[in-house]
């Protein structure tokens, strides 16, 4: 059954959104309601990109081309300036803008489209937002992708930075859809307005990055303007330290921490972590395989992508994919202690930026910190030390270096203290 | 901007400032690397980054990290004074 259709079924006679974006709530009537562009020039099995965001009639498009059977490129207007680019990694076929619908000349195939094209499957491209080198075009299958959604799940309301280009944001959106969900998109990205957006609208759960919830801590919100709605807080996409997450734990004992895990290159994974107050996750879901080599994770998952349109594989002879996480294993669970160049070698003694940093959080008036290692010719690299005070005081260097020289091994000790602002990206991750 | 000699001597008091025997005289062929050297490795990371401080103070870059610095290193470590005179030479060719 196609899946506009399907989805009908689902919401026939339900009067609640399924979204509230911007302030604006959308059912999923509206969708169906609306006046729908001209489709005529696509056919199946074409790369189309489509710019977007989550307004009715991006989503009414983006559920009738899957419908179609073509590769769908979702992009937002905050990337115009390299969307010349991706349409060209991509290979797209048409452009959708607004209600213009153009078709580009090109000559190009790739065997993995052709792929897609004989199966007779749908597909989607999703760019990775890696710091190094041009993003990369990774390529799913989304025929498999939406085989996930035929099981129903129960939903809780979410809040969510919707992202219309990202797979987690087309992710929540499907899962919202089939299983009847509300997801909240928050109207700005501060502390206080993100949590005043989850008590007005009853938000259960709130996915979060470990940078937001220490600016959380900093800013005095916790607990009193943590809404009682709020039963589950989540945070991935970089490490977290224990003493933040035992802070939170202890302030909130009526929220459920849980760790999230995850990369586009392989689809979906699920995540369960070991207790509300553990770093210590276990890695899995259906399909999915996780060994560990030379401390590194690896996993290999039946509903990772075909593979890049610009890029050589990163999976080796047998599936595997190497996560770059270092981890420590306890029982079947993982906890990430940081990535692979994350670790620092003093003359040859290596260990990871996160040790240092967690003593450092110790320390009074320390809200954020960053360890670095410079390269040196004497020791190879050495360990130099960003800290940003608590707003409460100041750090003094002296005394700070004095304590982590007490707790730390001597190479680990930080030669350069810096006291300022950390910074921090528009997804809250420190930059 | 300091005279050479000035400039050598507070070099020197850096260094004694990191030594574990306190009455141990810096001179010029006072050894920083090898068996004999006064300094452990990290001590002598930390006296370079603090020569990096002290020519911030003066108003030049010290460079002892670039590409160009490593392939003099050996040289420039090897006694109290190399690394004195390293320090003065680049003062000097950025006055």
């Amino acid at each position: 059954m196609k899946i506009l259709a399907k989805l009908g079924e689902i919401w026939d006679g339900i009067d609640y959104p399924f979204l509230i974006h911007k302030g604006e709530e959308l059912r999923f009537s509206e969708i169906a309601s609306q006046n729908p562009i001209d489709l005529s020039e696509v056919r199946k099995g074409d790369v189309v990109a489509i710019i977007g965001d989550f307004n009715p009639s991006s989503i009414l498009t983006l559920l009738r081309l899957i419908d179609i059977g073509v590769v769908v490129v979702p992009l937002t207007v905050e990337t115009r300036h390299e969307h010349e680019y991706f349409f060209e990694s991509a290979l797209v076929d048409v452009v959708i803008d607004g209600t213009e619908v153009q078709r580009r000349q090109h000559h190009q195939t790739h065997e993995f489209i052709e792929q897609l094209r004989t199966l007779g499957h749908a597909g989607l491209v999703l760019f990775s937002t890696g710091t190094t080198g041009r993003p990369k075009a990774i390529l799913h299958d989304l025929t498999l992708f939406l085989k996930r959604f035929e099981t129903p799940r129960p939903t809780l309301r979410t809040i969510n930075f919707l992202l219309f280009d990202h797979i987690g944001g087309i992710n929540t959106l499907l899962h919202t859809l089939f299983n009847k969900g509300v997801v909240i998109a928050p109207e700005s990205r501060t502390v206080d307005s993100i949590l005043e957006t989850c008590r007005k609208y009853d938000v259960e759960v709130l996915p979060t990055t470990p940078t937001f919830l220490r600016m959380m801590l900093m800013s005095g919100a916790v607990p009193s303007k943590v809404p009682d709605c709020l039963k589950v807080i989540t945070y991935g996409t970089e490490r977290m330290d224990q003493p933040t997450l035992d802070e939170l734990c202890a302030l909130l004992p009526n929220v459920d921490f849980r760790q999230t895990f995850g990369m586009s290159e392989l689809g979906i994974v699920r995540v369960k972590s070991e207790a509300r107050d553990s770093l210590y996750m276990k890695v899995g879901g259906e399909g999915v395989e996780t060994r560990v080599v030379d401390g590194v994770l690896q996993i290999r998952s039946s509903s990772r992508m075909l593979g890049y349109l610009n890029a050589p594989s990163p999976f080796d002879a047998d599936g595997w994919y190497d996560t770059k996480d270092v981890v420590e294993v306890k029982d079947q669970y993982y906890k990430v202690t940081g990535r692979i160049s994350d670790v620092i070698n003093v003359g040859g003694l290596k260990f990871m930026a996160s040790e240092v940093e967690r003593v450092a959080l110790q320390f009074p008036n320390v809200s954020l910190v960053k360890a670095t290692p410079k390269p040196n010719p004497i020791t190879g690299q050495h360990v130099e030390l960003l800290v940003q005070a608590t707003s409460e005081g100041a750090v003094d260097k002296e005394a700070l270096l004095d304590f982590l020289k007490d707790r730390l091994q001597p190479h680990m000790v930080p030669k350069r203290i810096r006291v300022e602002s950390v910074a921090v990206g528009h997804r809250f991750k420190k930059a | 901007m300091s005279s050479t000699k000035e400039t050598k001597l507070a070099i020197f008091t850096v260094i004694s400032e990191l030594l574990e025997d306190k009455s141990l005289e810096v001179t010029d062929e006072m050894p920083l690397i090898g068996s004999k050297s006064v300094l452990d490795s990290m001590r002598l990371v930390e006296l370079c980054l603090a020569l990096e401080d002290k020519a911030s103070e003066m108003g030049f870059e010290f460079d002892w990290t670039s590409d160009a610095a490593m392939s003099r290193s050996r040289s420039m470590f090897r006694t109290a004074g190399s690394l004195a005179d390293e320090f003065i030479s680049q003062m000097e060719a950025q006055q």
